[in-house]
């Protein structure tokens, strides 16, 4: 109050001492007042100076043109009537067209028609020269008005006038709406010409038209107050979805999407949800749940980088959506993390018939699906984690027989295309799997068949069917299936490669057995088709031949026996014309044959071919990392039935202590992944021990990974995760991606404990209180049986996500009231019962014994990390009425009661 | 899914024999010399229609393989947008007087 009053006195005697002023000093103040666009106070001090004897032709002008900026100020504020009663004001002080200035005509312009409009232009030229402000208003509203016959009363020589014949077709395009042919008239157009701000108007709309937004705008801005376009250019480059004229039909979708899309993180959830239904009914008025649907799809990856809360997007869902599309919807969530793909699938199949209605589509929708997952599968996709349960729902929603994952992995294979038969990518999986029982192999069998059915001019099948006759040992088979091939395909290199390998695998089998004249018949027309690739392994089998045939000779003549020497002299003829890459795979494949032939073949014979390989591999420093690396792989599948599936590995690597070290850091993890295949366990930890160093680098952590992997894969049954934690911990976040799909690697060559924490890449305190048994072991089956026996098969919305779900609710818990919460969602308690219920499920913790699950418990509490202490924070929320219905386990191992 | 539509001006039930008519004309109106960036916008639109495979891929897949959410609202959004409507400087002007309180 205080300071009210003194503002008042201050103004007063502000006041009265300006009116001590003497009017010069008072108009020239008024004048600064006007420049500096506060016009009320410039009038009332212009009408002092006149009070004041100032003379009038001198205060006048200036009293009319502040009258005018007032109204100027009134009509943009909306103040239409004030603005007209300040304008009858400012006439009255109109003066003679002598005296009014550029300025003065500019502000009384907006108000004057036309034609009177020029009436003053022309006086104003009469006495002032032109001014290029005043022209460009005045060409504006030629423009507007094509009142051109007014342009006869200006003399030559302004531009107002001389610029018009371009200006006239121009304008008739502008109201016709041809804003292209506008502008093209408007070329040659001087800069500084009054016509140039509607040129800019006209490359302004071009740009609209041409769906050049940034472009329109630049043009806009571009124009100045004095044009009377000014107003509709600012509403265009402001808003110009809201002119209604310009565009077919509404914008709320468009502007709606991007309210969401700008305030989303920050928003409530009834407003995210308004605008979310607001743009869906826009978008399809028809189908709103779908484009809802969609919106929510498309608001996923923000979820998935941790930019949108996931409950809060969950929430939207179960209200925006009705029930079951909204439980479909959260299932696809949950097929898309992965973290237990096989529930995961077996939860979001059955939706597929309500999200793909039509008859053509549900199919394709289901195959893709199955294919998608036995993909992600294969490629050792992150964090996933497979247990009994999970299998045994896939088995029930599929009707699936196998017991195994990997034969079952198959028989989904072989289901997904009988549900799609024309999958071309669904056969090219098929024909990876390496089938065991004959029971799988006869499914693979069935889903080649169908290919061959589907694709008559395609020999893929014929050569997957092939491989896997030779499988089975149905040699016969597998040749009319590769002459059923030929016919496709006879000039495809690969069919004709297969070909090769069929005579050389024939020529093989004949060789075990004895039958010599046969083989050769068959290497001979091997040889004859001169396929460069399969060179080595023609000339290793007939150096077989030829010591077989040695062999033979010997027992009939008593004379020739198979010697060192001839062997020695055989292998040299046979080698000396191959670089030393093939000598090597040719030695290495005839040391892995001739083991199989110790009880007849002298064992100096077999030590000279070892001789031989060790000779040759002395010289091994002289190939590429590559070459050394592609020695060590495993043969291609097609092989196999000459090679088995073993590589050359432990035979180079027991004939070449050195053989390793002359390979390249750069390849050393592909080298080690091999060795690790081919169970090279010593030989791998010595060259890791030998080539790790001290220095801080990606190569040595990864290197000090696979020595406490390997250390631990060649115990079975042995897990001890503080090593690996140890490694893991000291590691730079830029090396966490390759340490991962480094354990992805080797958890496929290890069980139980081990095998999970490395496919999870998790090491915590988890791993070591899993049950001892063996969750593949078949003693334990009935004990499983018996638990999953009891589950509830109900559908649980929130799936694998169940541990995000609830750290995400108990960070909700922690920041929003409880109660405030529930007024936006009444579910909210039941949802957090379901997600711990599905916790439980996927992590097996509901087979676990209670004490063991109370230990758990303890431990977790115990530590010291967040994780744990969000986990174990619900009983605070949870009323008694949640609680009781949460099945024992879950509520012993959340809420310590059982 | 739906901004593939939108692109192409179609319903979401629209047929392989709809998707490809309405992709013809498309591309011969915004050709890759005069309209590069709207041609390559169609033609994506397209391979993600074309047929009953690619759209069931397209609407399973699709959320999987968008790595940016905020990306595709505002592609969303801006495909959303009804075509611009031809109009001349008076029927513009006339509107913003209407608009305009008096």
């Amino acid at each position: 109050m205080a300071s009210k009053k003194k503002k008042r006195v201050r103004k007063n005697s502000y006041k009265q001492n300006q009116a001590k002023e003497p009017w010069p000093t008072i108009v020239a103040y008024a004048d600064k007042l006007l420049k500096n666009t506060k016009p009320r106070q410039a009038i009332a001090l212009f009408k002092q100076a006149l009070k004041k004897g100032a003379p009038s032709q001198e205060v006048e002008p200036q009293l009319f043109q502040a009258y005018l900026a007032r109204e100027t100020q009134l009509r943009s504020k909306g103040m239409a009537s004030e603005a007209d009663t300040v304008r009858r004001q400012a006439l009255k002080y109109q003066p003679a067209a002598a005296d009014m200035s550029a300025m003065a005509l500019l502000a009384l312009a907006p108000g004057l028609g036309v034609d009177a409009l020029f009436v003053h232009y022309l006086d104003f030229l009469e006495h002032h020269p032109p001014d290029a402000d005043l022209a460009c208003h005045v060409a504006g509203r030629l423009i507007i008005s094509r009142q051109w016959d007014l342009l006869d009363r200006l003399p030559g020589g302004i531009p107002l006038k001389d610029d018009a014949p371009k200006a006239i077709p121009a304008a008739d395009a502008m109201h016709t709406g041809a804003w292209e042919r506008a502008l093209e008239a408007y070329k040659g157009l001087p800069r500084k010409s009054p016509y140039a701000p509607a040129s800019l108007f006209c490359r302004a709309m071009c740009a609209f038209y041409n769906d050049d937004d940034t472009a329109m705008a630049r043009a806009l801005d571009m124009l100045t107050e004095n044009s009377p376009l000014y107003p509709l250019a600012r509403r265009l480059a402001s808003v110009p979805g809201e002119i209604a004229p310009l565009w077919e039909g509404s914008l709320e979708a468009e502007r709606q999407i991007m309210m969401l899309k700008d305030h989303i993180q920050t928003a409530k959830v009834n407003q995210t949800l308004g605008w979310l239904q607001a743009a869906a009914g826009a978008l399809l008025p028809q189908a709103r749940q779908r484009a809802l649907r969609e919106l929510f799809e498309l608001l996923y990856p923000m979820a998935i980088h941790g930019r949108l809360s996931q409950d809060l997007l969950e929430r939207l869902i179960t209200r925006g959506l009705d029930r079951e599309t909204a439980q479909g919807l959260l299932a696809k969530f949950c097929f898309f993390a992965f973290q237990t793909p096989l529930l995961d699938l077996a939860r979001y199949f059955p939706y597929l018939e309500k999200e793909f209605p039509l008859a053509e589509e549900t199919p394709l929708a289901k195959a893709l699906v199955i294919l998608e997952t036995l993909r992600r599968l294969e490629e050792g996709f992150e964090s996933s984690w497979i247990s009994h349960h999970h299998i045994q729902r896939l088995r029930q929603v599929f009707g699936l027989q196998a017991d195994d994952l990997y034969e079952l992995k198959i028989e989904l294979n072989v289901k997904a295309l009988e549900l799609d038969p024309d999958n071309r990518a669904g056969y090219e999986r098929l024909a990876k799997w390496y089938p065991v029982s004959r029971q799988s192999k006869n499914l693979v069998e069935r889903g080649l068949r169908l290919m061959l059915d589907r694709f008559p001019e395609d020999p893929f099948a014929c050569l997957a069917l092939a491989t896997l006759y030779y499988s089975k040992n149905a040699f016969r088979k597998a040749q009319e299936v590769l002459d059923e091939a030929l016919r496709r395909a006879p000039h495809d290199r690969q069919v004709t490669e297969r070909h090769v390998l069929s005579l050389l695998i024939s020529a093989h089998q004949r060789l075990k057995r004895g039958k010599l004249e046969l083989a050769k018949q068959d290497l001979a027309q091997a040889a004859q088709k001169n396929t460069a690739t399969l060179k080595f392994i023609i000339i290793e089998k007939q150096l077989l031949f030829r010591l077989e045939q040695q062999g033979q000779l010997s027992l009939f003549d008593g004379t020739a026996q198979i010697t060192p020497q001839k062997t020695s002299a055989l292998v040299d003829q046979a080698l000396t014309p191959l670089p030393l890459f093939e000598r090597l795979k040719v030695l290495g494949y005839l040391s892995m044959d001739s083991e199989p032939r110790r009880d007849r073949w002298p064992r100096e014979v077999i030590l000279e071919v070892n001789k031989m390989l060790r000779k040759h591999l002395r010289q091994h420093k002289q190939l590429t990392s590559s070459q050394l690396v592609a020695l060590l792989q495993r043969p291609p599948r097609e092989f196999e039935p000459l090679t088995g599936r073993a590589s050359l590995a432990p035979y180079f690597l027991s004939n070449a202590k050195t053989f390793l070290s002359a390979v390249d850091n750069q390849d050393i993890i592909t080298v080690l992944d091999i060795l690790v295949d081919a169970r090279c366990f010593d030989a791998l930890l010595a060259e890791i021990r030998r080539r790790k160093g001290k220095k801080r680098s990606l190569l040595n952590c990864l290197l000090t990974f696979y020595e406490v992997a390997v250390d631990q894969i060649a115990k079975p049954g042995y897990f001890d995760p503080t090593v690996f934690r140890m490694v893991v911990d000291t590691a730079d976040e830029s090396w966490m991606e390759p340490l991962r799909a480094a354990a992805r690697r080797l958890s496929n060559h290890t069980g139980g404990p081990l095998k999970k924490a490395l496919g999870t890449f998790n090491f915590t305190p988890f791993a070591d209180l899993m049950p001892d048994f063996s969750l593949f072991d078949d003693d334990e089956e009935t004990f499983l049986d018996d638990i999953i026996n009891e589950m509830d098969e109900d559908d649980l919305p929130g799936g694998s996500m169940a541990i995000m779900s609830l750290l995400s609710m108990a960070e909700t818990l922690q920041t929003v009231p409880l109660e405030e919460i529930l007024e936006d969602d009444d579910m909210f308690l039941e949802r957090i019962g379901r997600a711990m219920e599905n916790f439980m499920l996927e992590n097996d913790f509901d087979t676990i014994p209670n004490s063991a699950l109370r230990t758990l418990r303890k431990k977790m509490q115990r530590s010291d990390d967040l994780i744990s202490s969000l986990l174990f924070s619900f009983d605070r929320y949870l009323n008694q009425q949640t609680i009781d219905h949460l099945p024992p386990k879950t509520r012993l191992f959340f809420i310590g009661k059982d | 899914m739906l901004t593939y539509y939108l692109i192409l001006g179609l319903p979401p039930d629209a047929n392989d024999g709809q998707i490809r008519e309405r992709y013809l004309e498309l591309v011969k109106r915004y050709t890759p010399e005069k309209e590069p960036r709207r041609f390559q916008e169609i033609s994506e639109a397209f391979e993600q229609l074309k047929n009953v495979r690619a759209r069931v891929r397209s609407r399973i897949l699709g959320p999987l393989e968008c790595k940016d959410s905020e990306a595709s609202l505002a592609r969303l959004a801006r495909a959303s947008r009804p075509a611009r409507r031809r109009v001349g400087l008076g029927e513009l002007l006339a509107y913003i007087s209407a608009k305009t309180p008096r």
